[in-house]
């Protein structure tokens, strides 16, 4: 039946429910995309869809299909929680199977994207081949037949370039052609229980029969393999991944300087405006102090957090992050991670809470376990603003200042690894699973996928800037305000300061961190950071404003400089700056991710193990750090 | 006058205490932990990520 008469079918009420399903990296998420025109995160690196994502698609003017981007596997049956998801899917266990299965095939990799396809053939449920990335086919002078291809499958397969778009249209009609009808099997599929080599074995033969594959190598091909000879090399790949990380941070650091500058001079201004308009009053203070003050020392690190997943973007879509994975999957292993650690760590590095959640990937529990207890090391974007503020007041110069950024990262992992080292000789016995990974060919990156990942990231840190940093930046310009001295009393502002709920609170709960040089202001910082590691610039922020000695033109960085101890010596010398900042590298300060851990674990004792392990490794690292620098010279 | 924005502002602040520990009294009675969307691998039924 046509598309129109479908959609003009009185039974076609009914929506039918579409399934893409394929191995990892042949494009499912981009074709998700084409159908649904929702733009989920799509890259060059194996593994981005590990969920099932919903959308529906339009045919004509009315939505008929429903649409589940499946994660990538690479088989049916195999061990792995996406292949249990999948397998639940084509199944229908625990609900209905989808009406049509859409199997997407890397037209550049038939034989092996065809096993995936006869095991779900072999279910015997509607399907459709859509034959992705043929352009990439034809430029490597891969010749498919896809009638024969289509004769031999016993299903239609519709050549498409998921892309750009070119026959999606052609594969719409064919998905509503397979719902209403019946899937016979391909004539020759190995019985069911023949195993995977009997597929492989059949999937060849009919690769040879319905394609020609080219005696030469394709250019991209040599290029890959010869980019790849460096890239993932046992010493020069390390070496590589250092160097780009490397020049990571430094593009970060001297771009987002531009961009930081104007943001600091729009709230310089706001603030100047506010205080020359507004009568002067406990209101007057709320909003410069407590509003303007604190957003302004959050939201200025907007442009580093952007310019940071841009550039992670750029990378991932290159392919070169598959490799990087290949050459941590050596140094996690050593360590007694299982390479499948690499994207929840990876993915830690944006947010511990999806980075946890995604350990579930892991079959083993050991490894699952060893995988959660250590992810939140890894930097997150939370930590991003404190890592900024601390290696800037530590180093004037951005190359140095970068570095220290960078080693901020390289001790968040070293952290982890470590840890997860003790944990596999300890609590946690055992060797971690091999893993496998499928490096795609390089690419030229989508620079408007980066800037929408950028946009996207962005806007949650904004967000969470606009309601739960701002409510704490309220909160804490109350508690250092007030109570206010008896009018009449003329008391200096850092007196004042020190009298009101707040000083009071950082003067009790000081000397706990007085081995590590804070006084009751930075003991303010570390302690409100608790509930989210970011306040933590904004605290501060509010705090140096009630001095009385506050610019609101002066950046955030210099005016935090500025901020001295009750004896008027400078807060922020190099020993407490450095301490403060390994403090911040491996503390754990985050509700969620404790929130997270226990649900993931299913125990409350994991996530209190947690706190402990991590904030006590934070305190000794961070004052035996200030005691060598002290020894050192520094004050 | 200096009363009434004293009282004006120690209102807003407790507002906004009461919504810090609103907020942390869901996260941890949810049974779905926050921004859960991004990735969810074991979400056996279809489910839409925003």
């Amino acid at each position: 039946m046509a598309i129109a008469a479908l959609a003009a079918s009185p039974v076609t009420n009914a929506r039918v429910r579409l399934a893409l399903i394929g191995n990892p990296n042949t494009g499912k998420t981009t074709l998700f995309n084409a159908l649904c025109g929702i733009r989920a995160k799509t890259s060059n690196y194996p593994g981005t869809t590990t969920s099932i994502r919903l959308g529906s698609s339009a045919v004509g003017s009315r939505q008929l299909l429903d649409v589940l981007d499946l994660p990538g596997v690479y088989e049916l049956h195999g061990d792995g929680l996406e292949s249990r998801i999948a397998l639940d899917v084509v199944s229908g266990n625990g609900s209905p199977p989808a009406d049509v299965f859409v199997i997407v095939v890397d037209a550049s990799n038939l034989t092996r994207n065809l096993v995936l396809a006869g095991e779900v053939l072999a279910e015997k449920r509607p399907a459709v081949i859509a034959l992705n990335m043929i352009d990439v086919a034809r430029g490597r002078r891969i010749d498919i037949d896809h009638d024969a291809l289509s004769r031999a499958l016993g299903c239609p397969v519709i050549p498409i370039v998921a892309r750009s778009g070119e026959g999606v249209d052609s594969l719409r009609r064919a998905i509503a052609q397979a719902a209403l009808s019946i899937a016979p099997r391909p004539l020759d599929l190995p019985s069911a229980g023949a195993g995977l080599e009997a597929l492989a074995q059949w999937a060849e033969g009919i690769a040879a029969a319905t394609s020609s594959t080219p005696v030469t190598r394709s250019a991209e091909e040599d290029f890959t393999e010869r980019c790849d000879r460096y890239l993932t090399h046992p010493v020069y790949g390390p070496a590589a991944f250092v160097a780009v990380m490397g020049l990571l941070f430094f593009t970060l650091f001297t771009l987002a300087a531009i961009p930081m500058a104007l943001i600091e001079s729009v709230f310089g201004g706001l603030g100047s405006l506010l205080t020359a308009t507004l009568p002067a009053g406990p209101v007057r203070d709320l909003i410069t102090n407590g509003v303007v003050g604190g957003l302004s020392g959050t939201i200025v690190f907007l442009p580093q957090i952007c310019l940071l997943f841009f550039l992670i973007s750029l990378l991932e879509d290159t392919g070169y992050l598959a490799r990087a994975a290949f050459v941590v999957d050596r140094l996690l292993s050593r360590f007694g991670l299982p390479g499948q650690a690499f994207v929840p760590l990876l993915t830690a590095h944006a947010c511990a809470v999806p980075g946890i959640m995604s350990a579930r990937l892991i079959p083993n529990r050991r490894d699952r376990l060893a995988t959660i207890l250590v992810a939140p090391f890894m930097s997150c974007s939370a930590r991003l603003p404190v890592y900024v503020l601390l290696t800037s007041l530590l180093f004037a110069d951005p190359l140095f200042a970068a570095l220290a950024f960078a080693g901020c990262y390289a001790l968040g992992a070293a952290a982890g690894l470590i840890t997860a080292s003790l944990f596999s000789r300890t609590t946690l016995k055992g060797r971690p699973l091999p893993m496998i990974l499928e490096l795609p060919p390089y690419r030229l990156p989508s620079l408007w996928n980066a800037v929408l990942t950028a946009k996207d990231q962005g806007i949650a840190f904004l967000r969470s800037a606009g309601s739960i940093i701002m409510a704490i930046c309220i909160v804490m310009w109350w508690l250092s305000a007030y109570p206010r001295p008896a009018a009449g009393v003329d008391v200096p502002p850092q007196v004042q300061q020190e009298n009101s709920y707040v000083g009071r609170a950082g003067h009790v709960i000081q000397p706990v961190f007085a081995p590590l040089g804070f006084d009751w202001q930075l003991t303010v910082g570390v302690v409100t950071s608790f509930v989210a590691r970011e306040v933590f610039v904004s605290t501060m922020s509010v705090l140096e404003g009630g001095d009385g000695n506050s610019d609101v033109d002066a950046g955030v960085v210099a005016r935090i400089r500025g901020m001295t101890r009750a004896n008027g010596q400078p807060l922020f010398t190099p020993s407490v700056a450095a301490a403060a900042l390994i403090f911040f590298v491996l503390a754990m300060q985050c509700l969620p991710t404790l929130a997270v851990t226990r649900k993931e674990t299913g125990s409350w004792k994991y996530a209190a193990a947690q706190l402990t392990y991590m904030s006590g490794l934070a305190y000794v690292v961070a004052f035996s750090a200030r005691m060598m620098l002290r020894l050192a010279g520094f004050a | 006058m200096s009363a009434v924005q004293d009282a004006v502002v120690t209102l807003i602040a407790a507002a906004a205490a009461i919504s810090i520990v609103m907020r942390a009294i869901a996260l941890s009675v949810s049974t779905k932990p926050p921004s859960a969307c991004a990735s969810c691998p074991a979400a056996r039924k279809p489910h839409s990520c925003s």
